[in-house]
């Protein structure tokens, strides 16, 4: 349960809802602060949409309680909620000009025409559109829809902003330039924004905090950087970049340390820092977890170049771990190239390597054989699921 | 978004659903509950009709005269519908291949006759159908030009296409009431027949011709089956109001070519038979029925296969 | 790379294809024009036969032929009432079955759909014999325009099916977030329905008016069966002249309606573009 303190605007407790049999969520709880922006991320039907209409009350959730600013609001009507929405096709009305579909709400609410004007108005200046004041909607680009869209809902004043996936529909470039002015609007206005999104390098660069949806369940609610440094299971490293995994037969806990071990990687001792809560340890086999690590931790080396810790086994017991490939595709990325490192029979894995070690492979022809290195202090010993 | 379930909001759905309903009860289903009713009936006086359960009604259409006339409405709607698939078809494929500015307009010229009353349509035919109307004028300069042509080539004297040109008679005969058919109910198979032409995938068109089958072989082997449905439900949908029409049998036909529909209205509006006549109009609902039976079939086994 | 230089789809620039396209054209246009250009015909006898010369003495006396001007209002006025109810009727329908999930869903669509599928002379009949039965307006004494009032209720029947259709069709393509977005920004069910889905609807309103007011105005067989013996529409009267003898007036009053009906239709592609026409196919 969680306590609604003065700084929490949107208390989520307890979710669940299902659709006949389907559970879209499951006991789903989140505490959003006022003033962040906050992500819902997560692949397409992990029920990311369906907790945001039901924080703007197009859907009751079948069990489970929503707090809006320290009220109960879990059946309150949507046209009754301090919250406001800008839906993923824009629902730009096409009959109204751009002054009123912005001034649509306010009418709604019995404003005075005077007010009215001037509340579309600042609306209309905040997301630069001042000159489209008389234009109709079909005379507008999709970015220009969008922010009609984001006036419309912001001359509201709600508490709580919702954004339905609110780039999704831009081109790659407008896009970029968007998620800027988007976090810029919101430092501007200070309400609380509520995106929901599938892009989690949308999510990690525009959000304050992200939650991270599967299957219907809550599996971490963190900052950009906790997730991306401390996933708590390997979905989430998965989902956010990229990870490679390595099964793990055996964990066993002493007294300041973790002994894994790895059919692939053989033997390590990790602090015991790295081992999650979840996990559970002991003499038995426990196939549930892994060993992972991202592409940016490798570093790659030819298989005779001496390095500054050179060892014949596969494995140095000092601080890293080594396995042994051969050199695979480049692929050239601008700031950096992803090298690709095939092992046989087993699964390739990549490393990303920048220009100055990028030198020594790229004369090599394909099938050289090299050595990628990781530390174990970038080691991940995460649970499978 | 998915549909509302009507329990979400039953007030709502109510007073949406209600009023068309009871209009289908009250100016639909009870009428034709009526006439079910006068089928089982018999006349007990000059306008009383007493529901008696007879199947007379019934029976009589399997005497000898009634089959001659149902026969004859079958045979002319079928072979109406023949005659409008085998013209729809060509239509059919050039608005469809038209350039996509000049679609819209074509679809507009089949239409528009259309939209035209039918007793006018029906009525403009008399015109051209008469002994002394413009489609034996025509004939008739076809006539001339050709034997004038034969004169020149020195075959005058051999009379090859008759001494003279004798008028047909079209009105009155089944080819009259046929060419009333085909003009009246063209335009219910060239849409479908369009709609399904547009809705085909092209490549299966590129493909074929790129394996080097010809325009023909394309036709047959491709073209034609793929858009069969659509052939199908043009074929039903011409044929329905084929079998019940009333006019053109009824003006070109000049009461010697009578179809279902003649029979029917000479009993309520002459013969005052209203027994028989609504026994004869549900036989026509019937087989209405039988044939959209057979083609939901053909569309359910088609969803079936794919 | 392709060995075959033809392309495709050239169906429709075959000269042979184009043959039969342009046959047809005149098969379909032929007997219109032939028509309306012996309306002018100058001629009393049978009237139509042989061109006599040009006059427009005809339309002058269609016009001033009083039972034929009584049809016509009779006509107009069953067309305006029974276009405003099947109208309103047929958007009830539309809505109904675009926005609800319920049992037997597929039995309410298909008897919508009967009336526009069974044979005419079937529903002229039954709805004759239901109009007798019941003793409605068939005496031949109510006054007008009451004693329309059977035709009107026979016109709604058959035309409110073909409006639900438009106007459903029209709603298919209705953006749901339109509805959501004026909920959520505080609009009420009735203002969504009036501020934002009525005004989506208005075409295929309009679209559905100008389609149930030809209906009405082009029918006959079922009007010639609900009509009493001092109700006589239009192509009724038509009807009766054309059974008595056949007069290049008959043409000229054909010739009013095919015009009306022209400029219906060209009314109508005002309120929806032409192309919308190859669209719903």
């Amino acid at each position: 349960m969680a306590d609604s303190d003065a700084n929490t605007i949107v208390s989520l407790n307890n979710i669940g809802k299902h659709f006949g049999k389907v559970k879209a969520l499951d006991n789903v709880s989140i505490d959003i602060k006022e003033g962040e922006i906050f992500a819902l991320l997560g692949p397409s039907g992990c029920g990311k949409s369906t907790l945001l209409r039901i924080i703007s009350g197009f859907e009751n959730p079948t069990e489970g309680e929503l707090l809006l600013d320290g009220k109960d609001m879990t059946r309150t009507a949507p046209n009754k909620r301090p919250v406001n929405m800008v839906f993923q096709s824009y629902a730009v009305f096409p009959h109204m000009s751009v002054a009123d579909n912005v001034g649509y709400g306010l009418k709604m609410d019995k404003l005075l025409v005077d007010e009215i004007t001037t509340r579309v108005d600042t609306a209309l200046a905040q997301v630069h559109l001042d000159q489209f004041k008389h234009r109709m909607p079909d005379q507008l680009s999709g970015g220009q829809k969008q922010r009609v869209a984001l006036a419309r809902a912001l001359v509201k004043q709600p508490r709580v902003l919702l954004l339905d996936e609110p780039l999704s529909a831009l081109d790659a470039k407008l896009r970029d330039a968007m998620r800027l002015e988007l976090v810029k609007l919101q430092e501007t206005v200070g309400v609380t924004f509520i995106i929901v999104t599938h892009d989690q390098s949308e999510a990690l660069a525009m959000a304050d905090r992200v939650a991270v949806l599967e299957a219907g369940k809550l599996r971490q609610v963190d900052t950009p950087t906790a997730l991306y440094n401390h996933p708590v299971d390997a979905f989430v490293a998965d989902f956010i970049g990229k990870v490679h995994t390595f099964d793990v037969q055996h964990i066993e806990r002493q007294d300041n340390h973790v002994r894994v071990t790895s059919d692939e990687l053989g033997e390590l001792t990790l602090p015991l820092n790295k081992l999650p809560e979840r996990i559970s340890t002991g003499a038995q086999v426990n196939a549930s977890s892994v060993l992972a690590f991202r592409p940016e931790a490798l570093k790659v080396n030819l298989a005779n170049e001496p390095t500054a810790s050179t060892a014949s086994t596969e494995t140095n017991q000092a601080n890293e771990i080594q396995l042994p490939g051969f050199l695979g595709d480049i692929a050239f990325q601008g700031q950096h190239s992803i090298v690709e490192i095939t092992r046989g029979d087993k699964p390739s894995v990549s490393a990303i390597v920048d220009h100055s070690s990028l030198s020594a492979l790229q004369t090599q022809p394909i099938g050289t054989p090299i050595v990628a290195r990781c530390a174990l202090s970038d080691l991940m010993l995460l649970p499978a699921q | 978004m998915s549909l509302e379930n009507y329990r979400q909001q039953p007030a709502v759905f109510a007073a949406f659903a209600a009023p068309t309903l009871i209009w289908l009860l009250l100016f639909f289903i009870a009428p034709l509950g009526i006439i079910w009713l006068y089928s089982f009936g018999e006349n007990v006086s000059l306008v009383d009709i007493e529901t008696t359960w007879t199947l007379d009604n019934y029976a009589r259409i399997f005497q000898p005269e009634v089959l001659v006339l149902l026969w004859r409405s079958l045979w002319i709607a079928g072979i109406s519908t023949l005659v409008c698939l085998v013209i729809a078809y060509p239509v059919a494929l050039v608005i469809a291949t038209a350039h996509p500015d000049k679609k819209p307009w074509l679809l507009l010229l089949i239409m528009l006759p259309f939209w035209t009353n039918l007793l006018i349509r029906t009525y403009a035919l008399l015109n051209i159908l008469g002994t002394r109307g413009r489609l034996n004028d025509v004939l008739g300069w076809l006539w001339e030009t050709t034997n004038t042509l034969l004169t020149k080539f020195g075959l005058g004297e051999f009379q090859l296409i008759g001494e003279s040109f004798t008028p047909l008679k079209f009105l009155g005969t089944p080819g009259g009431v046929i060419f009333g058919i085909v003009y009246v109910s063209l335009p219910f198979a060239i849409l479908p027949i369009y709609s399904s032409l547009e809705r085909l995938d092209k490549s299966y068109l590129e493909a074929s011709l790129d394996l080097g089958a010809g325009q023909w072989r394309t036709f047959y082997h491709v073209l034609l089956p793929l858009t069969a449905a659509g052939v199908v439900t043009a074929g039903i949908i011409t044929f329905i109001p084929a079998l019940g029409q009333f006019l053109t049998p009824d003006l070109l036909g000049r009461g010697q070519v009578d179809m279902i529909a003649n029979v029917i209205e000479r009993q309520f509006k002459r013969a005052n038979d209203w027994p028989f006549g609504s026994a004869l109009s549900l036989f026509l609902l019937y087989i209405t029925f039988v044939l959209l039976a057979v083609r939901s079939f053909y569309d359910a086994r088609k969803a079936h296969r794919s | 790379m392709k060995a075959n230089t033809k392309k495709p789809f050239e169906y429709s620039r075959k000269w042979s294809l184009r043959l039969v396209f342009l046959t047809t054209m005149v098969f379909l246009y032929a007997p219109i024009i032939v028509l309306v250009v012996f309306s002018f015909n100058n001629s009393r006898r049978g009237g139509n036969v042989i061109w006599k010369g040009f006059t427009t003495k005809y339309y002058g006396k269609a016009f001033a032929n009083e039972e034929l001007m009584l049809a016509f209002a009779n006509s107009m006025t069953i067309a305006v009432t029974s276009t405003i109810i099947s109208v309103f009727l047929g958007a009830m329908t539309a809505i109904f079955l675009w926005r609800f999930r319920f049992p037997f869903k597929p039995l309410a669509e298909g008897l919508v759909s009967l009336p526009i599928i069974i044979p005419e002379i079937c529903m002229g009949v039954s709805l004759a014999m239901f109009f007798s039965s019941l003793d409605l307006w068939t005496s031949g004494d109510t006054p007008w325009p009451f004693n329309l009032s059977n035709i009107i209720l026979a016109h709604i029947t058959f035309s409110f099916p073909f409006a639900a259709m438009v106007i459903r069709t029209r709603l298919q393509n209705f953006n749901r977030e339109m509805e959501e977005a004026a909920k959520d920004l505080g609009a009420s069910e009735y203002r969504v329905f009036r501020d934002i889905l009525l005004p989506h609807m208005r075409p295929g309103l309009i679209a559905a008016a100008l389609l149930t007011f030809t209906l009405s105005l082009d029918d006959f067989v079922i009007t010639f069966f609900t009509s009493g013996p001092n109700t006589v529409t239009f192509p009724v009267k038509i009807y009766s002249m054309v059974r008595f003898s056949i007069t290049p007036e008959i043409n000229a009053a054909s010739t009013i309606l095919i015009v009306l009906t022209l400029l219906l239709t060209f009314a109508a592609l005002r309120y929806q573009r032409i192309t919308d026409i190859s669209n719903d196919g």
